[in-house]
């Protein structure tokens, strides 16, 4: 499932040629649309990676489990740290559970 | 791993009669990062000064860590020794013992708070790192992990970030830089710093905040918040214990990393407070900052927790005495609204320049520039300062 | 010439032996001012509700000599319901000079400046203590919400 954007939290990095979510994508399916929004722009390539998800320094972007995952509302939302993911995990019956990955040591 | 020297200045029993100085020691020696305490009696005195040298020049201790007065009294005093220790200013910390715990709180919390804003200061000189051949004083841009997204280009109010013509990346003007660090706060991987203002510091000091009773609520206090904190305890008023301020150099520099960073350690509440809408010295640095904490609280909701647990207050800032106008002395020239850094001047409908008080600090700016002399600040009239002229060619 | 009440913090950790204080007070005495050499203000200033102030019901502006004013300026103005001026003689005087002639003269030449300064000061007005309100809104709404569920 394609990552979905927030239209009215995305400020397409400021409007500049290349956003973040436009670099960090393994498969160079984000971009700008006309507006200076992000965009997917071949749904059907995504691999759920979330690279996107977790770069978005406005957290405008969600991405959707697939279906075999999940249904609606099942959701995995990253907040990023400096050294840590923390992940919301919402499964279809609306159950909360939250864990904290640990990504570098020091 | 660090050495930490620990000073815990007494401040002529000012912090040893609140705080049990026995208790505190005996905890922080506890601290793997801690080397030596020492106890001093006024720290910012010659012999306190000798005492602090003796404990830098233990060769083991290479960071230090100074428990006394705010930063804003005679705390920058200690950052100075720094340079007289060959000591790098990045580790050296001072710990806010006196105006935001000794004297605002009763003995037991005043302790137990003493404790972990002291753990607080090693975990951040601990994660510093000598920075001397940044030689300019200005914000620096890590460019290993920076990826060209101009974002501080576009938020700098000073633009003082251009991007170099060679290779794309950003660069700061060190003329123009005024260390207010909005840019590191809008960076979006965290890669700008100020030569005192680092996020791993910042982040590093989350951590002991967490183990504090509950509700445990950090502060990220502006500069003009903390002063204000700060006079709080002068004038003996008490607030709640909860709460342990972080100081930065302005509300824009909070990055939405470590307010993500202290939700992670699993603090219960994040305070951000700065200056109301037009206060705002570096310009544009609260109001992006109340832009961004709007837009990651929504973030907050999504994640099924309470927005509030992320929250922007501006204080009254009203200590300061304002300035006032002499409506028939005014020509009505409109220079000091020009000149007010915080936008503290209105024109009201009739015409008239007034200052509007709670706005209003006291810098003189406005008073300077008056040609007709309108503008007079309480405390700093010109009968008072030619007075004191007269007395000092007296003398 | 309005007379000040000169209050001088002659506490010996502080300031030393450097200064005559027992001849400066003369000086002053001699021009009419109130003179009054405390062992050790902090000690008094430490307990608020215990203070008793040492000029009595004088209405005379006050000169506090003693530490700079960024150890303790507006925790000395409170204390008074005068207008009260703050004269550097530790930092800027006893710190500094090793001659205790030159001090001296110093020391009188910073506590005249205060005295010219304090006729023109107005009365400490006590701020309101707005960041109390909203801490204590803040925390116990917080407290309502329960701990962080990321708190392992």
């Amino acid at each position: 499932m394609p990552p979905k954007i927030n239209l009215t939290k995305c400020d397409g990095c400021k409007a500049e040629e290349e956003p973040l979510c436009e670099q960090v994508c393994p498969g160079d399916l984000m971009t700008l649309n006309e507006d200076g929004k992000a965009m997917c722009r071949d749904a059907g390539d995504c691999w759920d990676c979330m690279c996107c998800t977790k770069i978005c320094p406005q957290g405008a972007i969600e991405t959707r489990l697939p279906y075999q995952l999940g249904y609606y509302p099942a959701k995995l939302i990253p907040r990023v740290g400096t050294n840590k993911i923390m992940w919301t995990c919402v499964d279809i019956n609306g159950k909360v559970e939250r864990f904290v990955v640990k990504t570098r040591n020091d | 791993m660090s050495k930490v020297g620990v000073v815990l200045c007494r401040c002529n029993s000012h912090i040893d009669s609140t705080i049990d100085f026995n208790t505190l020691s005996e905890k922080i020696a506890k601290n793997k990062n801690v080397h030596a305490v020492i106890k001093v009696n006024m720290a910012c005195s010659p012999r306190g000064k000798e005492a602090i040298a003796e404990l830098a020049a233990q060769e083991e201790v290479d960071r230090l860590v100074v428990a006394a007065c705010s930063p804003l009294a005679k705390g920058a005093i200690f950052k100075v020794y720094a340079a007289d220790f060959h000591m790098p200013k990045q580790h050296m910390e001072v710990v806010n013992l006196r105006e935001q715990c000794a004297w605002v709180h009763d003995s037991e919390s005043a302790t137990k708070k003493a404790v972990i804003l002291l753990k607080m200061g090693v975990a951040r000189v601990a994660k510093s790192k000598d920075v001397g051949n940044w030689n300019l004083n200005c914000a620096h841009i890590n460019e290993i992990k920076c990826d060209k997204c101009k974002r501080c280009v576009e938020e700098c109010p000073n633009n003082a970030i251009s991007l170099r013509e060679k290779d794309g990346y950003p660069q700061v003007n060190p003329d123009l830089c005024q260390k207010c660090g909005i840019c590191v706060g809008g960076c979006p991987l965290g890669v700008i710093s100020l030569p005192e203002f680092r996020l791993e510091e910042i982040s590093a000091m989350l951590k002991p905040v967490a183990k504090a009773d509950s509700p445990a609520v950090v502060g990220m206090f502006c500069e003009f918040a903390y002063e204000e904190a700060d006079v709080m305890g002068q004038v003996g008023e008490k607030y709640s214990p909860n709460i342990y301020i972080i100081k930065v150099p302005c509300t824009g520099a909070v990055n939405m990393i470590m307010v993500n960073d202290a939700i992670a350690e699993g603090l219960d509440g994040i305070l951000v407070a700065g200056c109301n809408a037009s206060q705002c010295q570096r310009r544009k640095g609260n109001e992006l900052a109340t832009c961004r904490i709007e837009n990651c609280q929504q973030s907050l909701e999504e994640e099924f927790l309470e927005k509030e647990r992320l929250t922007y207050i501006s204080l009254g800032e009203g200590f300061v005495a304002p300035a006032g106008i002499a409506q028939e002395r005014c020509t009505g020239c409109g220079q000091c609204l020009e000149v007010c850094p915080y936008g503290a001047i209105q024109v009201s409908p009739d015409g008239k320049y007034e200052v509007y008080s709670s706005a209003c600090r006291g810098c003189g700016n406005c008073a300077g520039v008056c040609r007709p002399g309108a503008i007079e600040l309480p405390n700093w009239s010109d009968e008072k300062i030619l007075a004191a002229l007269d007395s000092i060619l007296a003398g | 010439m309005q007379k000040v009440n000169i209050l001088i913090c002659g506490h010996k950790e502080c300031l030393g032996d450097k200064m005559d204080l027992p001849g400066i007070k003369k000086h002053f005495q001699k021009k009419g001012h109130r003179v009054i050499i405390h062992s050790n203000f902090c000690d008094e200033i430490r307990d608020t509700k215990e203070f008793v102030l040492p000029f009595g019901d004088s209405v005379n502006p006050v000169v506090f000599a003693g530490c700079s004013p960024l150890v303790m300026e507006r925790r000395i103005k409170a204390l008074f319901d005068v207008p009260v001026e703050i004269a550097n003689i530790r930092e800027q005087c006893a710190w500094v000079y090793e001659k205790s002639d030159i001090a001296d003269k110093h020391c009188i030449d910073i506590i005249e400046l205060a005295i010219s300064n304090v006729k023109y000061t107005r009365q400490f007005t006590h701020p309101s203590n707005i960041l109390s309100e909203r801490l204590a809104k803040y925390v116990s709404l917080i407290e309502e919400f329960g701990p962080n569920p990321f708190k392992i």
